[in-house]
This record gives structure tokens, sequence and C-alpha cells, in this order.
């Protein structure tokens, strides 16, 4: 962890000198990813604006296009940006971050001649589909997707409904395992019902222990968030290719440390200040070596972003029965029986810095430090 | 099957994992024959659907799974060669255990009980009796309730009733004149499918212009997938007519921005009645749960500006200085190169940092906007730039002016006697208001100060700016608005004296 120090109050009050043509603010970089961050791909904006409008282009679309993973990111970088609608006095709440970040991932991805659809998969969970741009690509987008379904137990039988499972059960007694064929007949919200060559039969109501087998994926699931991007490429070959997007659920915070020292004389007071960028990330997802800015100043936000990214959720999968009460124990009180709680998001690391502090099972992540002294933002403490 | 034995025994969340690889792209089953949806930018879309379907002469059911599960099926409509409509069911009693239970009562299940010491199985049928609160069985002459001991009972049905479904279906009642396979349409409203528009606006201040892109975002929240629709955005919102406001949201209308001048140029888009169409390429599956991004707009440097601007109130003093407003005004008229009408939706700018990485400066929402408007966007509040309004001296001045309140004669015999003139005087204020402007940016910045709150009503319209520095320009009865230059890393005084009469 290094410290800056900086001997002089009147640093506070200086202009930031570092970007005056963002017009709102200043931008705080961490030095040690400066010279990377100057070589990085988003060059490529302005490339696909020459692409032709696909919308306008008279193009035929015959049947399901060809799926290509890209690979995971090469480069990475991230800048948050704070809760626009918190106050300078109020904390950064650990629980719930309300502030987001742009997220730059560099991938590479080998296309067939024709059209296809790339998968980028892993992208943050608190993802706003709706700012992606991906730059690079030689046909440009035909169109972008992204899909909210994730491989859960419930999305298993969702996407097996009305084709065969295999049940089995084992004998209590013996242990012996009894399979049979039977056909998914219910969607996952309330309960499986499955046709079998007896009849109809509920799963999970009898009390013998039963397991249910498929045979495949439905198509289009998968353990993380996927984002889809639809291209045509004329000619085929291997492309490095930049996604962005904004993605809600993360924070920062300046912090400052000083320390008063007497000088010589009496009235000769100076002052140790130390600056801390404290950032927060409540995504599922890591980003490593990432190239990390921050900026500083009110931006407009009209939209909703936690409404828009509504992190897709695996659905657990509700064996709901005929209320099941007996002579002894009286009917059951409620009935459907309340679902059970989802389970906990897995806990959060952002391995941007150098530095991690573990609260509560949580990681705030409190590092990065200041190039200039005077890229401080001039806070209203200074004013 | 494809997996042994062993791998059986692995469980479901093995094989699940075991089976991505094995993943194929293979198209869900569904009923859906030929789609089209056009969508319109309330959250409502009307969907054809044409299926080829064997009718049988005379009344028959026909039934259509797979449709919508937001279906308004009021607004069914049906089309079929020699058949006529008769009547419509939306049957959504979906299918789970409960229900399965509840509609066998009076009806004969199997019971397979497994002796948990030997694994022995023994079947009984059973009629179900009741199932409140738990399942009352009769079998044979005896009455019990299923797995009372917890022993392992099976309950095995014979059939499921005929109105109860795994998907949403419609199901219609149609009288035909004749047998026969032909194609058959319905056309519905559904809600839970809509669009706006998003823009990706790169604004480059030194050259003084932006690029634009611009995406239509659909997205499906209808709990039904849309297979191969050939789909058509309609930016508009129809009227819907109906009351069940409470059933779905619906997106509020997008606030004007302040600075929106209408445009008096026609797009060349294709219009419908009073709206534009955006026909997608193609066709096109729209996935349940699906946010999907086609681009419809695409335009480099277009003439675009940096505003500064803040609105003050009449007699505002602030306690400290407030950060102006940062905006980008452009236009959408031909000549300035965008040349299109906009569709309501969110404008995103971004801008290139030092090292030439595009970064997010600001959001602002647009309304539909016809081609020629010109729009000022806010983005955020400038870092650098305040302003400080100050209310300095309000002193009351008397002019000696007087003016006529009232003026009447008294008549009496059909004489005037007496003639009155009621007279009050004049009063006005003079106010001096002091603008402070600071600006920590290296290069000057022009702020677009507007004072607002001068017209009071019809008695107030008397009003007089006796001093200003700089020159102000009268915007309407209620607004003054001064361009005030601040020098670069400088500070501004700007004092204006008003005469006023409150």
């Amino acid at each position: 962890m290094s410290h800056r120090f900086i001997r002089s109050s009147r640093a506070c009050r200086g202009t930031s000198p570092s970007e005056a043509e963002a017009g709102f603010g200043s931008r705080l970089r961490s030095s040690r990813s400066f010279d990377k961050l100057a070589a990085s791909g988003f060059v490529g904006f302005i490339l696909l604006a020459s692409v032709p409008s696909p919308l306008l282009a008279e193009t035929a679309i015959t049947g399901p296009r060809e799926t290509i993973d890209a690979s995971p990111p090469t480069r990475l970088a991230v800048t948050v940006y704070r809760d626009p609608n918190r106050g300078p006095d109020e904390a950064m709440d650990r629980d719930w971050p309300r502030g987001f970040a742009m997220i730059s991932e560099t991938r590479t991805v080998t296309l067939p001649a024709g059209e296809s659809t790339i998968r980028f998969d892993g992208v943050a969970e608190g993802m706003v589909a709706v700012t992606a741009i991906v730059t690079g690509l030689p046909g440009g987008t035909i169109e972008k997707n992204r899909n909210a379904a994730l491989l859960s137990p419930a999305a298993l039988v969702d996407g097996t409904l009305g084709n065969r499972v295999r049940i089995t059960r084992t004998n209590p007694a013996t242990g012996r395992e009894e399979s049979e064929q039977a056909i998914v007949r219910t969607r996952a919200d309330g309960g499986l019902v499955l046709q079998t060559s007896a009849g109809f039969e509920a799963v999970r109501c009898s009390g013998l222990p039963e397991r249910l087998t498929f045979d495949r994926v439905p198509a289009g699931l998968s353990a993380q968030p996927v984002y889809l991007i639809d291209t045509n490429s004329p000619a085929g070959g291997t492309y490095t290719v930049t996604l962005t997007y904004l993605a809600w659920g993360f924070d920062w915070q300046a912090h400052y440390v000083a320390t008063l020292a007497r000088g010589g004389s009496a009235d000769d007071v100076t002052l140790r200040l130390t600056s801390w960028l404290t950032l927060l990330n409540d995504n599922g997802q890591s980003f490593p070596d990432a190239e990390l800015m921050a900026v500083a100043g009110k931006l407009r936000v009209d939209s909703d972003y936690d409404e828009l990214s509504d992190p897709p959720r695996g659905e657990p999968l509700r064996l709901m029965c005929y209320p099941l009460g007996s002579t002894a124990a009286g009917s059951p009180p409620a009935y459907p029986y309340a679902p059970p709680p989802a389970p906990p998001p897995p806990a959060v690391m952002m391995e941007m810095a150098s530095s991690v502090s573990a609260v509560d099972g949580e990681v705030i992540v409190t590092g990065a430090r200041l190039s200039r002294a005077a890229a401080l933002p001039p806070t209203s403490r200074c004013g | 099957m494809r997996f042994s034995r062993t791998a059986l025994t692995a469980g479901i969340a093995g094989l699940a994992a075991a089976a991505a690889f094995a993943q194929t792209a293979e198209t869900e089953p569904t009923a859906q024959g030929e789609l089209d949806v056009t969508i319109y930018t309330d959250g409502q879309a009307l969907v054809q659907d044409v299926r080829p379907l064997a009718i049988a002469a005379g009344r028959s059911r026909i039934e259509f799974p797979d449709v919508s599960a937001q279906i308004r099926p009021e607004t069914l409509s049906f089309n079929a060669e020699g058949a006529g409509i008769v009547e419509q069911n939306f049957d959504f009693d979906l299918l789970t255990p409960t229900k399965l239970m509840e509609k066998a009562i009076g009806q004969t299940v199997t019971l397979i009980r497994t002796n948990p010491a030997t694994g022995a199985e023994t079947r009984e049928r059973a009629t179900v009796l009741s199932t409140a609160g738990g399942v009352v069985v009769r079998i044979g002459e005896r009455i019990e309730v299923l797995r009372d001991d917890g022993l392992p009972v099976r309950v095995i049905f014979d059939g499921v009733p005929p109105n109860l479904r795994a998907r949403p279906t419609l199901s219609v009642t149609v009288e035909s004149d004749r047998a026969g396979v032909r194609p058959a349409s319905i056309r519905y409203l559904t809600a839970g499918l809509g669009w706006a528009a998003d823009y990706v606006a790169l604004y480059d201040e030194a050259k003084g212009t932006t690029d634009m892109q611009g995406w239509v975002t659909l997205t499906n929240q209808t709990g039904t997938t849309f297979h191969n629709a050939d789909t058509v955005l309609v930016a508009g919102s129809p009227s819907s007519g109906n009351d069940d406001e409470g059933r779905y949201r619906r997106p509020p209308p997008p606030p004007r921005p302040g600075g929106f001048v209408p445009g008096t140029e026609t797009a060349g888009r294709e219009r419908l009645a009073d709206y534009y169409l955006y026909p997608l390429p193609g066709r096109t599956t729209i996935a349940n749960a699906q946010t999907k991004q086609v681009s419809f707009l695409d335009v480099q440097a277009v003439p675009a500006r940096r505003v500064y601007a803040r609105s003050v109130g009449w007699l505002a003093s602030d306690e400290q200085p407030v950060n102006v407003s940062s905006a980008i005004g452009f236009s959408t008229s031909r000549e300035q190169g965008l040349g299109d009408a906009l569709p309501a939706g969110t404008v995103r700018f971004y801008q290139r940092d030092r090292q030439g990485t595009p970064q997010f400066v600001g959001e602002s929402r647009i309304g539909h906007t016809p081609m020629g408007s010109a729009l000022t966007l806010t983005t955020g509040d400038a870092f650098d730039v305040f302003v400080q309004a100050e209310v300095v001296s309000r002193d009351k001045i008397t002019p000696g002016e007087w003016e006529a309140t009232s003026r009447y004669r008294v008549i009496k015999d059909g004489e005037v006697v007496r003639e009155v003139t009621g007279e009050r005087a004049v009063e006005y204020y003079r106010t001096t208001m002091r603008y402070t402007f600071t600006n920590a940016k290296p290069t000057p910045v022009e702020v677009e100060l507007t004072q607002g709150g001068l017209d009071r009503g019809w008695w107030s319209r008397d009003f007089r700016v006796t001093s200003e520095d700089v020159a102000g320009e009268q915007v309407n009865a209620d607004t003054r608005k001064y361009r005030v230059t601040v020098p670069a890393n400088g500070k501004r005084e700007v004092r204006v004296v008003y005469e006023t009469r409150y």
C-alpha cells in the first residue's frame, strides 16, 4: 500500500488539471495502469460507425446461426462512477451500492464466413444490456441479445416441457433402482407432473426416493449471464473485439486523512494529506488486472439501471405436492407452502487493486494510489 | 439413452454439466405458426399467428397453444376460410399436482404402496373423496387419509383433465361449412412486449461534433417466446382504451428536455397513420425475458456544442455557489447531417479521454422527436463552473406616479350630484442582482443564465431592466436570458438592476 503525502494545504484549492475536456468533471486514474490503457483497443469505436445500418439493408436471415464462443477477456478496463444520487455526506452502502461502472472487455473471436452468433460468457451480472456496444467486428452487428435464462433446476424442467426424461426410484428396502421413461407435463413453478406409461404422477409426493435425469441441457441456458451478438463476417477469420457496457452495483468514494504537524513557529502548521479511493463492486464477477478509473462529477442518469440490469436469477425447483395432511398431525397450516428463500449471492471479489481488506465476508478494495497530488477532487471540505 | 446406468447415479447436477458439452442448437418445440408481431412503444403488441389447421365440418373446438401468456383475449379475432368463430376461451389454469388432485375428486386413481422392510409393492385402486388439507381416499369399503402413516405411496392418475394445461392455451369454438386443412389466423393484442430507442452519442468537444448510433431495444416479458416472427416497430403510443392499467406497468412518457424546439421536416421512413414504422430485417426470434437490440440509425459528425446553463428564480439568493448544468445541443435536421426522426428513448453521451478511450459522460431521455428539431440534452453538472446568484439590494422607490383605480358618478333624481375618482400611488421596487460566475477550466466558457419569475400576472408586466452588465435577451414575459462568457480559470461578476412592481 502506498501513501502519498502532500505537505501543503494549498493542494486542496488548486484547480484539477487532469481533464478539462470532459466538461463535467475530472478523472482519476490509477497510475499503474496508465500505460496499458493508452494502448486500449477502443479505437474501434468509430469503426462500427462506418458500417452500414443493417436495418436498412435487405438481408435474408435463414435458419439458426452458428454459435461461436468469444475467448475470456484478454484486457479489462473498468471506469467506476459514483452513485449520482448519493450526497457528499452519505456513506457508501456496502450491501447495495447504487453507482455504476463502464466495463470494457477485449476478447478474441474466430468467425466463420457468413452469419454467426458470438457468445460472450461471464459478463457482469449487473450488465445494463441496452448500453452494450461492440466494436471490432468486420461486418457489424445484426442484433444484440441478452438472455436472462440461467441453467437452474427450474430452467431444466421448463426447457424439457413436453420432452422425455428418465425417472429413477430407489426401493428403500432392497436398494434396487427402477427407472422408466416419462414426459414432463408441467412447468417448474407449481410442482412437477410426469406422464408415464401407467398414467400421470406427481414427482416427490410419494415418499420414495425419486430422481430425474435429463438427456441434455435445453438450448440457450448457461451458468453465467450470457450476451449474444449476431454478426455477419464476409470472409471469416480471427478478430479482436471490444464489448463495452455499463453495469450496475458499483460505487466509489474519496477519503482524506489529514495529519497536522507543527513547524518551526507557532503559526507554521503543515498538513499531511493522505487520500484514499475506495471502490465497491457488488457483482458476482471479478475483474482481474483491470485498468481502473474513477470519474468524479455528477452525471445525469435518467434510466433506472437497477431495473434495467435486473440480474438473471436461477430459479429453484419448487416441488409442491397435493396437501399431505394426516389424522395424527392434522392438515398443513397453509397451502401452497411458502417457497424457500433464494440462496444468498456468492461473496464478491474485485481484484483491481493491490490491497484487499475483508469485512463481514464482503470485500472492499481500498487502494489505487493517485498518480498526482493535484488530481484530488476538490471537495466541499477543502472548498 | 445416451448415459449409462452408472452415469445416472451421478445425479441431475452432474449430468447437466456433462450434457452442456453435448449441447446442440436445437429449436424449442412450439405450436406457433407464421408470426407477425407489431410492437408499440407503450408496452403492447399486436400478434398475428397463422397456423395450418384441420377444421372439421360443423361446430368444433380448435386449440392454439403457445399464445402470449399476457394475451388480452377480448381483442382476439379469428380468420379461416369458410369458418366463423362462435366462442373463445383462454385457459390459464395451469397443471400442478394440487390441481390434478383437486380435479380427481370423485375419480379413481391407482395407489402403489412400497413396504419399507421387504420392498414389496402392492397396487390398489382408490377413489379420491376430498383434498381439503389432506387427501381423503376410499379404497374398497374403507376410508383413509393418503400417506397417513408416512409410508411411501405413489399415486398414479389415469388422465389429465383437458382444461389443465402446461402452457397458456387459447381455444376457440368455430362453425365451419366444410372439413379440411387450411390456414387459420388469430390476431390479438398482448401486454409485456415493448420497445424503446437507445442512442449512443460520441461527442467530440474539440471538433464540435457528435457521432450518433440508434438502436431499437425490444423487451419481452410476456412469458412466451415468439419464434421466427416478422417484426415491425411502431413509434407512437396508440390509445388502448382499456382499464386494466393495474395489470401491467406501463413505462412513463419520457420527460421533454428543457431545450426542445420541435422540427418541421419529414423523415424518410414509412409512416402509418400518425406513427413512424421501423421494420426489422428478416425474421427474428424474440425469446422470453430477452432484451434484443437492432441498429436503425448511424450518422457521423453532426454539429454539436456544449451548453452550460442555469436558471434562477425571482429573488433567489444562493448561500453557496451552485454548479451549472452541462448539456449538449444538436439538431436533427437533414442539413446538419442527422436527418431522421428520433423515436423516444435514452441518449447516452460518450466522450474520449486523453488516451482516446470513450468514457460515459451522462444520459438524457428524449420523447418522440420529429426531424429538424433542436435538442439540448443535459448530461450532468459541470464540475468546474459555478454560479452564485445574490440579491445585493432591494429598495422601494416612489416615483410620484398615481394610477386611477376607480371612477364613478352618483346620480340623484336624474342629475349627477358627485363624481368620484379613486387613486393610489404606484410603487416600484429596485432590485440589484449580482451573479458571480467562476470557471476552473483552462478554456473560457459561455454560460446561459436564465432569470425567471418576472411575470407575476397582468398587473406586473410593467417592469424594466435599468442596467445590465451583459445585454440580456427577453425570451418571453417571464424569463430573461444572459449569455455570459467566463474567462479561463477566472471569475466574473454580472450585475443587473430590475425595476419591478413586485
